[in-house]
């Protein structure tokens, strides 16, 4: 125990309560920073290790020394956070995907389907009572008229499906690169971390914005990360590494170039996401949805489609050209095509183009039997599409209250992150008192050694004076 | 449990519920402004598939309707034609026995009954050829411009024109030309034949006429009476589907229009909800230790 010690006692505490202000005035600075973990200043005791002969039994302790500075965080809480926020971005694409689809529907509405099938079954019904040239020719040319407005609404759901698909083909290329940007970044991040733990420096906020590089990876592709040596950590999609410590892999989809047929035909052909050349299926995140909407639900979709238009097409058909001429039909239907392989055959409307009646009459029961079509629910094309659009109606229900289920546990699981590692100014606050509190004690005891020195230096000796 | 509660943790709290709230107005709001309680299947895929059917079934009965319509116009046409038909055979009917009547010797007034008789013939005719909309209405469903030609032979076929009124339900609003006005014309070859006799010799044999008249005026009213039945039947077929399409039309609306007192209160109490929300966060969000620090 020196003379002065009491001095550096005082300045170790001054530097505590110092450092301890500037860590609470950093948390306040990113009291909003998204990602950002509170921080706090490890202080210990210090103590005196003197023995021996300098062993005494009446000393004070040696101050208090700063161990260094953590951050609040909760490892299974982050871990949660993660894979709750991928579900969720999983099931708010789907549910995106399935909302497009059924606005694209127009049903229930007067521009929908079956308003446009139930106007064509009319206009048959009103060519099977109509009579006289005249009347007849209009009934034809409104039945081919309604007849056409139900191919182009086919024909137009088509085409916007097909677009949405397109869409949704061609952003999982963009997430792909998105995914391999980051993975890239998590690599140069765990680089610098290992350096600054390696230097002995903090890297609190290197973490920071490592750990949100990684939900960023995870609401992508819902990737799985293993902590490894060094503060580092790997990231695996599938059982891929993208992430091994300070290397990253490159993601990419394979198919780029796929198309609607091709992912609905005989043998379909599938995206993929691939790491390197590796095919992995991402666990969930926007990749996965993305891809299982290009994969399944769209093609299921237009599938159902080329159902309905098939249907049409066969049922009028049926009726209109019963023995099956070649040529003879109403309506012809291209299946490779899909929906909008549909097209109205009946080029105008006099006797030798439109067989409305049975040949050598003017009974016009062909076209009364059309018109008659949705009296049958096993024959109406209307019962088909309605079952179809109220399947789609249903999914889309679904996925819509999976997504809502979804979002409002990862809100949880974020506030509970948000528990842990969120910064909460009232405390904050209150630490700033407690500091600059102690600050000011030790600049109290400070002067009090000093003054006590002042009396021994400048005030002894001077007896009799 | 406890947990620490964080400022931001409060915003992002108040945030989402506001926006939660918000979402219920605006749901709400786009009913009362659209009147529909669906504004996408999804919104109620049993509501979505009821729609659905309730639109092709009241197509389908509105369709009833005009057929039926239709039906009863043919019916109407073949009504009056077969009223007028009735008059010139009761007209023949009296000459007949007005022919029948007249001396043996009165070759003069016979001849002029003759003429009558044939100019009647031809008014026959014209009826019996009577078009509906460019179609002659007896002719069955045979394509050609006349059910008789100049002669009186039948050029139609005994084919129905049958109108669909009702779910299986088929009504026929023609009648047979042959049924009005005899096999291959019957009538038409026996007024020639009266005609002939009148004018030919002794007037002999006239007498008979009388019942052949009388045959052909009974199948004339026979036609007659099954177009009054038909028609009434149009008619009460017509009064069914109508009711079916009010029904069918009230039931859709039932599900798909909102109700308009219950969707209002919604939508104030949701509007009260959301500013008592936005009140208590104002309150909520404000205050830190802070504002108590001197």
């Amino acid at each position: 125990m020196s003379t002065f010690s009491g001095i550096n006692l005082t300045s170790k505490a001054l530097a505590a309560a110092q450092r301890s202000m500037e860590v609470t005035g950093q948390n306040i600075a990113n009291a909003n920073t998204p990602g950002y973990s509170r921080q706090r200043v490890d202080q210990t005791e210090s103590v005196v290790g003197e023995g021996g002969i300098w062993a005494r039994r009446n000393i004070a302790g040696d101050g208090v020394e700063i161990t260094g500075i953590s951050r609040a965080t909760d490892a299974f809480v982050d871990a949660r956070q993660r894979q709750d926020a991928a579900t969720s971005a999983e099931q708010q694409a789907t549910a995106k995907v399935w909302n497009d689809v059924e606005t694209g529907l127009g049903e229930p509405g007067s521009a929908s389907l079956t308003q446009r099938l139930t106007d064509t079954y009319k206009s048959w019904s009103d060519l099977g009572n109509a009579q006289g040239s005249d009347a007849v020719s209009s009934a034809r040319t409104t039945v081919l008229s309604r007849s056409q407005a139900v191919v182009d609404t086919l024909k137009g759901l088509d085409e916007s499906l097909t677009q949405q698909w397109g869409n949704l083909r061609d952003n999982a290329s963009v997430l792909a690169e998105d995914a391999s940007g980051t993975a890239a970044r998590v690599a140069e991040l765990n680089n610098t971390i290992r350096k600054a733990l390696n230097t002995g420096s903090s890297a609190n906020e290197l973490l920071d914005q490592r750990d949100q590089a990684v939900n960023h990876l995870a609401e992508l592709t819902g990737a799985r990360v293993v902590q490894r040596d060094g503060g580092m950590v790997d990231v695996y999609v599938g059982n891929a590494a993208i992430v091994t410590g300070d290397r990253s892999e490159t993601l990419s989809v394979r198919n780029p170039g796929l198309t609607l047929a091709q992912a609905k035909g005989a043998g379909a052909q599938a995206l993929q996401l691939q790491v390197g050349a590796t095919a992995v299926s991402p666990d969930s995140g926007t990749l996965r949805a993305t891809l299982d909407a290009v994969n399944t639900t769209l093609p299921g979709v237009s599938g159902k489609y080329a159902d309905t238009a098939q249907k049409i097409a066969d049922e009028v058909n049926a009726v209109y050209n019963p023995a099956g001429t070649a040529g003879g039909d109403f309506f012809a239907f291209d299946a490779t095509k899909g929906a909008g392989g549909l097209s109205v055959l009946v080029a105008g409307t006099s006797d030798a183009q439109f067989a409305d009646s049975t040949p050598g009459t003017v009974d016009r029961s062909i076209a009364k039997t059309l018109g008659q079509l949705p009296e049958n629910p096993a024959r109406s094309p209307s019962t088909s599409w309605r079952s179809t659009v109220t399947s789609l109606a249903s999914s889309s229900q679904a996925a819509e209250s999976r997504a809502d289920l979804a979002a409002s546990v990862a809100l949880k699981s974020s506030a509970a992150r948000e528990a842990v590692s969120g910064v909460n100014l009232d405390e904050e606050m209150t630490n700033l008192v407690a500091f600059q509190h102690a600050y000011s004690a030790a600049a109290r005891v400070l002067t009090s050694i000093d003054e006590a020195l002042d009396t021994l230096i400048n005030r002894t000796g001077l007896v009799g004076r | 449990m406890f947990s620490r509660i964080t400022n931001r943790s409060i915003a992002v709290g108040s945030m989402t519920n506001l926006q939660a709230s918000m979402n219920r107005s605006n749901k709400l709001q786009e009913q009362l402004s659209s009147g529909q309680v669906l504004s996408k299947p999804s919104d109620d895929p049993v509501v979505t598939n009821n729609s659905i059917q309730y639109r092709t079934e009241i197509g389908v009965q509105e369709q009833y309707g005009r057929n039926n319509l239709d039906g009863q116009a043919w019916l109407n046409s073949a009504d009056a034609a077969l009223q007028d038909s009735v008059k010139v055979m009761q007209r023949v009917r009296d000459l007949t026995v007005q022919a029948a009547n007249t001396g043996a010797n009165d070759t003069t007034a016979r001849r002029a009954i003759a003429i009558e008789v044939d100019s009647l013939k031809e008014n026959l005719l014209s009826s019996a050829n009577t078009k509906y909309l460019g179609r002659p209405i007896f002719a069955g469903t045979k394509i050609g411009d006349v059910a008789f030609d100049a002669t009186g032979a039948f050029q139609g076929d005994a084919g129905v024109v049958a109108r669909r009124v009702g779910p299986n339900v088929d009504v026929a609003a023609n009648v047979s030309g042959e049924g009005a006005f005899g096999d291959d014309g019957a009538t038409f070859a026996m007024l020639t034949d009266l005609s002939t006799a009148l004018k030919s010799g002794s007037g002999a044999g006239i007498n008979d006429f009388i019942t052949k008249v009388d045959t052909g005026l009974g199948l004339l009213k026979d036609s007659l009476s099954t177009v009054g039945a038909r028609t009434n039947q149009l008619e009460a077929l017509k009064d069914t589907s109508d009711a079916r399409v009010d029904s069918l039309t009230d039931s859709h609306n039932d599900i798909t229009a909102i109700d308009l007192p219950k969707t209002l209160i919604e939508y104030n109490l949701q509007k009260t909800a959301y500013e008592t929300a936005l009140a208590s966060t104002a309150k909520v969000i404000q205050p830190t230790l802070m504002d108590f620090l001197r």
